[in-house]
């Protein structure tokens, strides 16, 4: 269902585009059209799927993120990771 | 350069009456046709130091403010505003014919102008660091706008924000601003010597009343700005003066929800706005005391 | 002036652009007719996708490009609503066939590059009509608010539903469950309009009407219309549908054979003969035939002639508002016997505009 739209057949085009602002992340969807500001786990979550194709639900996903926020894989962060792929899904983002 | 006030009142009437005279805000000509003689005489004292042009060759606005046809055009006299022969609201009693032609040539903008990206704001400058005030109406804005305008701010407009979203700069419109209920009195005291129409009571929005903008402002109209500042201003009854900083995060969304055709503009609209976001430093602004919050502003620029 | 105005903009349309203005003046009037025609977004695409955005001079660019954005960024929005209904219809296994203006984009047809649009359009079964409503409403539409007087006139005599809107979006989609009223004179049968529809060739998933059925339905709603401001421009789609379609040669006879068998001859041969006079096309010589062997009535093409130009004053010839009047009249006779005829006025809904308290009340139809 995610798939990055394609502008030609030579260069794909990412389908989100994302701004940092502060410690949020401003992104823009291609795909829909719609823009979303996105907290720091979710944005973590998106760029991890999205730059390195990292399927949602797993284990690695969990992982990735926790690396890249730089803190422990705990239950914590697990039930925040499944609420933000809650969000993301129902916004139509993953 | 013609100004309007540089044309004797017979040919801006006769002008206006063929609808051969174009009027220049910021980057937007308007070719005006009216033979309201309350049109005629505002835009003759609203406008004075605006460039105008006769028998131009392209406008980008054709509008018309007539009185309609049938019983209303004798009896309580009732005008509409068309643009290029649409009409877009209902008509108006005569009185109020000049904020008609003010409302409409908002729509005018707000409706066909998607090369750029429109805010509902006001916006003014020192230099060309620009301050972008979003608000809903109630939070005092027009007058905080008129305050600082005529204390050392350039106008670029009371309520609609230009923004060009391949350079990321603000156009200028150096129109009236327009003022309601107790905004008029305020502003009349704070500057004696400005140019105001009429009140008019009993409109949409309650008495409202046009104030002509500085001259500085309208000799400047071809100067852009960057935007430096996003104030989101409050005015509250007895409120201590305070400027409280917004994160970009916070900023981004204001400035979306105040913008017209964001959506229009796709991600052109995107880059512009969440850039300004990031660049910008955003408050939230809540005051009482217009004196005290014109302070605020004056240290907001020398920052 | 009159008909050179209405005559280069159909040939800007068609990307003849030596027609473009020559001084500002002339792009003054054409930005101003455009934009009333709703074909400023077409005519900026054809100068973009011939490269010469750059060469017009700056103030009317300035439109062109505003234009231009606008359209695309429907496009985006058209595509993204069609997919959404889709998977609202997917549980119910009803497929999404569009009609109209967004069947020309799913399908390619690149003269669609450009165009401005307001509602989606869909065909469904009119025994599914209210299993369909139903999965719209799961997904979030909402029937329109209408008195109870014209829920029951859209019910009963039109050939859709009233417009449902996305709570959320705010994007509005039509559902159509025949091709023309009820009482209308004329009562081509949706279900085999349904049998012939086929997979668009740009959006997969979505489905449009055959090519023939597709110009028929066209020229029906056209021939039918009452409010003229899209006339012009539907003149031109027509055609540019006859000339997408008629690179194979075997179109044309296929086109009339279906008129025939859907008995929608009369509103062919009157709009392509209309198309002749007011936009010039030119027919293939097949179809030319068909067309002088049933001529419309000379009073029917004078007053189609007048009321179907572009609605600007620069474009009015003698008469023009009391033509213009008479083609309303004559669509409510068209779609209601005379004696069930009411004045009834629909508004669709236009672009959506923010509400700015600034902004006196507005009333905008389509």
């Amino acid at each position: 269902m995610a798939e990055p739209t394609q502008e030609s057949p030579s260069s794909p085009v990412p389908r989100l585009k994302c701004v940092p602002l502060g410690n949020v992340v401003a992104a823009y969807d291609r795909h829909s059209g719609r823009t979303h500001v996105l907290d720091p786990l979710t944005a973590a979550i998106l760029e991890e799927r999205w730059l390195h194709g990292i399927e949602a639900d797993g284990e690695a996903l969990s992982s990735a993120v926790a690396g890249r926020l730089g803190c422990d894989r705990n239950e914590l962060l697990l039930q925040l990771v499944g609420e933000s792929l809650a969000r993301l899904r129902s916004a139509g983002l993953c | 350069m013609q100004t309007i006030e540089s044309l004797a009142e017979p040919a801006v009437a006769d002008a206006l009456c063929r609808g051969t005279l174009e009027l220049r805000t910021g980057p937007f000509t308007t070719r005006i046709r009216s033979e309201d003689t309350l049109i005629v005489a505002e835009l003759r004292r609203l406008y004075a130091a605006h460039p105008v042009r006769l028998n131009p060759d392209f406008s980008d606005f054709h509008v018309e403010v007539r009185s309609v046809s049938g019983p209303r055009r004798w009896v309580r006299r009732q005008v509409t505003f068309l643009f290029d022969g649409r009409e877009p609201f209902k008509p108006l009693p005569a009185v109020q014919s000049f904020a008609l032609f003010e409302w409409g040539l908002n729509w005018c903008i707000a409706s066909s102008a998607h090369r750029w990206l429109l805010m509902h704001a006001a916006v003014l400058a020192r230099g060309d660091d620009a301050v972008v005030l979003p608000a809903p109406p109630g939070h005092g804005k027009s007058t905080l706008c008129a305050a600082l305008a005529f204390n050392g701010w350039r106008l670029l407009s009371d309520e609609l924000v230009v923004l060009d979203p391949e350079t990321g700069e603000v156009w200028p419109l150096a129109r009236p601003i327009n003022v309601k209920n107790q905004s008029i009195e305020i502003v009349r005291k704070l500057v004696p010597t400005a140019v105001m129409t009429q009140p008019v009571p009993d409109t949409l929005k309650g008495t409202v009343a046009h104030v002509a903008p500085p001259i500085d402002a309208v000799s400047a109209m071809g100067e852009r700005a960057r935007i430096r500042w996003v104030v989101l201003p409050q005015w509250q009854q007895g409120a201590a003066t305070t400027l409280e900083p917004m994160s970009p995060g916070e900023v981004f969304p204001a400035l979306i929800e105040n913008a017209f055709n964001y959506e229009v503009l796709g991600e052109d609209g995107f880059d512009a706005l969440s850039l300004a976001a990031r660049d910008a430093r955003g408050f939230h602004f809540r005051y009482s005391d217009l004196r005290e919050a014109l302070g605020v502003f004056e240290d907001l620029a020398r920052s | 002036m009159t008909p050179n105005i209405s005559i280069g903009l159909a040939q800007l349309v068609r990307g003849e652009l030596n027609a473009l203005p020559r001084d500002l003046d002339g792009w003054d009037r054409l930005i101003r007719v455009a934009r009333a025609a709703n074909l400023l977004g077409s005519i900026a695409a054809e100068c973009d996708r011939a490269g010469c955005l750059e060469s017009v001079p700056e103030k009317p660019r300035v439109h062109l490009l505003g234009a231009l954005r606008l359209a695309r960024r429907q496009a985006v929005a058209v595509r993204w609503e069609a997919e959404r209904i889709g998977e609202a219809l997917a549980p119910i296994e009803e497929r999404v066939v569009l009609l109209k203006g967004a069947a020309y984009v799913a399908d390619g047809l690149d003269f669609a590059a450009g165009r401005m649009f307001s509602d989606v359009d869909i065909l469904v079964p009119f025994e599914r009509v209210r299993v369909v409503e139903d999965a719209l409403m799961r997904f979030g539409w909402a029937t329109t608010h209408l008195s109870s007087y014209d829920q029951r006139y859209y019910r009963q005599w039109m050939h859709e539903i009233p417009p449902m809107q996305h709570l959320e979006r705010g994007t509005t989609v039509d559902v159509h469950h025949r091709i023309l009223p009820r009482t209308a004179r004329f009562d081509p049968d949706p279900a085999s309009m349904l049998e012939h529809a086929r997979p668009s060739r740009q959006w997969p998933g979505i489905w449009v009407l055959s090519r023939e059925d597709m110009l028929l339905h066209s020229a029906t709603h056209l021939y039918h219309e009452g409010e003229t401001d899209n006339a012009f421009r539907d003149l031109l789609d027509i055609e540019r549908l006859l000339g997408c379609f008629a690179e194979d040669p075997a179109f044309g006879a296929s086109l009339f054979a279906r008129a025939r068998d859907l008995q929608l001859l009369t509103p062919l041969t009157v709009v392509l003969t209309m198309a002749e006079a007011v936009i010039g096309t030119k027919v293939p010589p097949e179809v030319a035939r068909e067309l002088n062997a049933q001529p419309p009535s000379r009073s029917l093409q004078r007053m189609l002639n007048t009321g179907w130009q572009p609605s600007h004053t620069l474009c009015e010839k003698p008469g023009s508002a009391v033509c213009r009047w008479l083609v309303y009249a004559r669509a409510h006779l068209l779609r209601m016997p005379p004696h069930l005829l009411i004045l009834h006025l629909f508004r669709k809904a236009w672009m959506r505009f923010t509400d700015a308290d600034d902004m006196p009340r507005t009333e905008n139809s389509r």
